[in-house]
């Protein structure tokens, strides 16, 4: 299968400091790969290193079928996590700005199509300064992609959006893959991750620890968790046979030792108030996240 | 190269269309138009105001007023046919004669009490009193110089302030001129006599003499032009200083404004560092040769204007362009790789210092180099590579000029220096423009440039 991104025993390091270790990492063409890991976890240093802005210590990286370490590619647009633009230039001039730096001559019509779809047609011709947060991240976007890159790395592209802008986001990046690009996007937004992602990518302190389609994720994870809501909320503290509660305010979500009857257990709910939900279920992408990253469980790891 | 290409043309266009270029760029014609109309107006207020004299001539049948008006008669006819007359001294000059007041003390210091309240009313200039004895032959004054002679035989110049530096050395000239004149006469010399024995003779200041470069023939030597002399080589180097300041400053504050407003990494998605920096120092080079041709040619027309304009070695201007260039592209990779390694502007100055002194060091010798432009020291100095650009171009435009083996010599060193500063800011610039945080010391900036 073509990859997109292949990464082979990277690793990166700044002074004393591992960055990211012995990173394997094959990302098909076509794809839309979530990266997700909990902040200083190699997130932004991997897609640097994909970009070609950092070389990596040891390892090789080889971005569309290219593994020479020379200009970023223009088969490459990147939107990097701290971003803005020339304050000073109008919309329309930074665009084009950023799609000749990227070979892409005749800019006029993917520029306006660009802006037309992102409702910001009417704000061509104002300077970047006089845009909002939302407005100006969604420019960023489009110099992002106006070249029609075959590959997009997004790092925190949904940040700081308001849920019209995201729903905007959304469509724009599905709408990419449509067209055949192959997507990374790395976010903190777990349910964002779940819906979009045909596959994830977990790294934490440097060193993968999740990676695979969505399904592949949840197989690996046995039914492990049930999802109770008992009228009055009653405490749920030192039942037999459950490892952790998490109270989600409205439910809360029980992890069970493997061994533990689920029979059993609705019966010493039931003793303690009426049980209006209980559902067996497998951890959301968020539970898996905050298992493999919580501070309590940090060797615990796979 | 393409995208070098891109980098500049945006460079070039945000700062040209800058206020600050704008402001840098007007200040020259704004400062040519004032220098060309402040020099027009003063002369024709000179010119509109004769000015008055009051002469007191003790000399007998006041011989010396007579011989005074004809004088400044006759300079006033030759200012038509020699205008730097009316450099020295403006405006037609009226003497008036005052009759002399008696030979007492008192009366002479009532009579110069009163016409110094004239000249304070603005009647006259000033007063010329003209000791009694000054015709006659002085031994005394000839065996003791130094002695200060008793006030009939000097002309006293009595002004408001005594600068009128033009005006009384003339007027010293032409007295002196007459007193010999009446005493050669006394000796029984034809006026005639006199003015032979007083032609004057020129020095004329020439270039050393070289073989021509083509022809191989001993050439005469270039007419030294003393005030373009002077003038030219300070011009040109002071010319490229601030070019490069004014060019290479702002490319180093978008630098760091690029990172502190992390738009870097956005570019750094499109373009390899080094191309990046290539760009802007395109650009910074486009700016400030822009702006040194706006200079440069108000300045050909201010010395049109004045008259100057044939004294200007054309060639010297030819090698001022490429030369500047290699000083910009030096000093310009430097700034940009500072901008890249500071956090805020403030960070530069440290950073900077180290580099600008080292820089720098063959202009605390700017004053014997100018002196002498192929002396020794200058020679030592135009071969250092940060210095190369600015000296060789103030040598050259010097006759008899740089030899060729200097030239030569200089411009290789200035290439290797050049493409030794791109590459290490490069290396600089590729580490500095990503970190954020702390600011770089400058044995960071060493490390960065040999780690890489």
């Amino acid at each position: 299968m073509p990859y997109a991104v292949e990464l082979e025993g990277v690793r990166k390091s700044f002074g004393q400091f591992v960055a990211v270790d012995d990173l394997d990492l094959r990302i098909p063409l076509g794809s839309v790969y979530g990266f997700i890991g909990p902040n200083g976890s190699g997130k932004t240093t991997t897609l640097r290193m994909i970009m070609r802005i950092y070389l990596p210590d040891r390892g090789k990286v080889c971005v569309l079928g290219d593994s020479s370490w020379q200009a970023a590619s223009d088969r490459v647009g990147y939107l990097p996590e701290e971003r803005s633009l020339y304050k000073q230039m109008k919309v329309r001039d930074v665009l084009r700005f950023f799609a000749e730096l990227k070979g892409c001559r005749d800019s006029k019509k993917p520029i306006e199509t660009w802006l037309e779809r992102m409702n910001l047609a009417a704000w061509g011709d104002k300077k970047v300064d006089a845009l909002s947060k939302g407005m100006a991240q969604k420019v960023q976007f489009i110099a992002t992609v106006v070249a029609r890159p075959e590959l997009v790395i997004l790092d925190e592209p949904f940040s700081g959006l308001d849920p019209v802008n995201m729903e905007v986001f959304r469509e724009a990046i599905l709408s990419l893959r449509r067209d055949g690009a192959t997507i990374i996007f790395s976010t903190h937004d777990m349910a964002v991750a779940e819906k979009m992602c045909d596959a994830i990518f977990m790294i934490y302190k440097g060193r993968k620890v999740l990676d695979g389609t969505m399904e592949s994720i949840h197989e690996r994870y046995d039914a492990d968790t049930v999802r109770v809501k008992l009228e009055g909320k009653p405490s749920l503290e030192g039942l037999d046979g459950v490892l952790q509660v998490v109270d989600f305010g409205q439910y809360q979500e029980l992890r069970l030792d493997p061994t533990t009857d689920s029979q059993r257990l609705l019966s010493s709910l039931m003793a303690r108030g009426p049980v209006q939900l209980f559902e067996k279920t497998k951890p959301s992408l968020h539970t898996i996240f905050v298992r493999i990253a919580a501070p309590t469980e940090e060797s615990g790891h796979a | 190269m393409r995208k070098i290409w891109v980098i500049a043309v945006r460079e070039y266009l945000s700062a040209v269309r800058s206020k600050t270029f704008l402001v840098t760029i007007l200040f020259m014609p704004i400062l040519m138009g004032a220098s060309i109309g402040l020099q027009t107006l003063f002369r024709k207020m000179e010119e509109a105001k004769d000015k008055r004299y009051a002469v007191i001539d003790r000399t007998k049948d006041q011989k010396m007023l007579g011989f005074l008006e004809a004088a400044f008669q006759a300079l006033e006819m030759e200012k038509a046919k020699i205008p730097e007359i009316e450099k020295v001294v403006a405006g037609k000059v009226n003497l008036v004669a005052i009759p002399p007041s008696e030979d007492t003390p008192e009366a002479m210091a009532q009579q110069r009490f009163e016409l110094s309240n004239q000249v304070e009313a603005g009647q006259f200039e000033a007063v010329i009193e003209i000791g009694e004895k000054i015709y006659e032959p002085n031994l005394a004054q000839l065996l003791a110089p130094g002695e200060k002679l008793e006030e009939s035989r000097v002309v006293r110049f009595q002004a408001k302030n005594v600068q009128a530096f033009g005006f009384r050395s003339i007027l010293g000239m032409l007295i002196n001129k007459g007193v010999q004149m009446d005493r050669l006469e006394q000796k029984g010399l034809t006026k005639i006599d006199i003015a032979m024995s007083q032609a004057p003779v020129s020095i004329r200041a020439k270039a050393l003499t070289r073989p021509d470069s083509k022809t191989g023939k001993l050439a005469d030597a270039a007419d030294e032009t003393p005030i373009i002399n002077m003038i030219l080589p300070g011009a040109l180097i002071g010319l490229m200083f601030m070019v490069i300041t004014i060019g290479a400053t702002p490319a180093m504050h978008g630098v760091i404004e690029e990172k502190s407003q992390r738009i870097a990494e956005v570019l750094l998605g499109s373009v390899a560092p080094f191309q990046l920096m290539a760009g802007k120092l395109l650009g910074l080079v486009g700016v400030a040769v822009t702006m040194a041709g706006v200079y440069l040619g108000g300045g050909l027309y201010l010395a049109d204007h004045f008259g100057y304009y044939d004294q200007i070695p054309i060639r010297v201007l030819l090698w001022f362009f490429p030369m500047l260039v290699l000083a910009l592209l030096i000093f310009g990779s430097i700034f940009i790789a500072v901008g890249a390694a500071a956090t805020e502007i403030k960070d530069t100055q440290t950073l900077l210092m180290p580099i600008m002194l080292i820089a720098c060091l063959p202009f605390f010798a700017l004053t014997p180099i100018m002196q002498e432009p192929n002396g020794t020291i200058a020679r030592v100095c135009s071969l250092i590579p940060f210095a190369t650009p600015m000296l060789l171009v103030a040598r050259e435009s010097v006759p008899p000029g740089v030899p060729w083996w200097e030239m030569t010599l200089g411009i290789v060193l200035v290439l290797a220096s050049t493409a030794l500063c791109v590459w290490v800011a490069g290396r600089i610039f590729r580490i500095g423009i990503l970190m954020h945080g702390k600011p770089a010391r400058f044995i960071d900036l060493v490390r960065w440039a040999i780690r890489g």
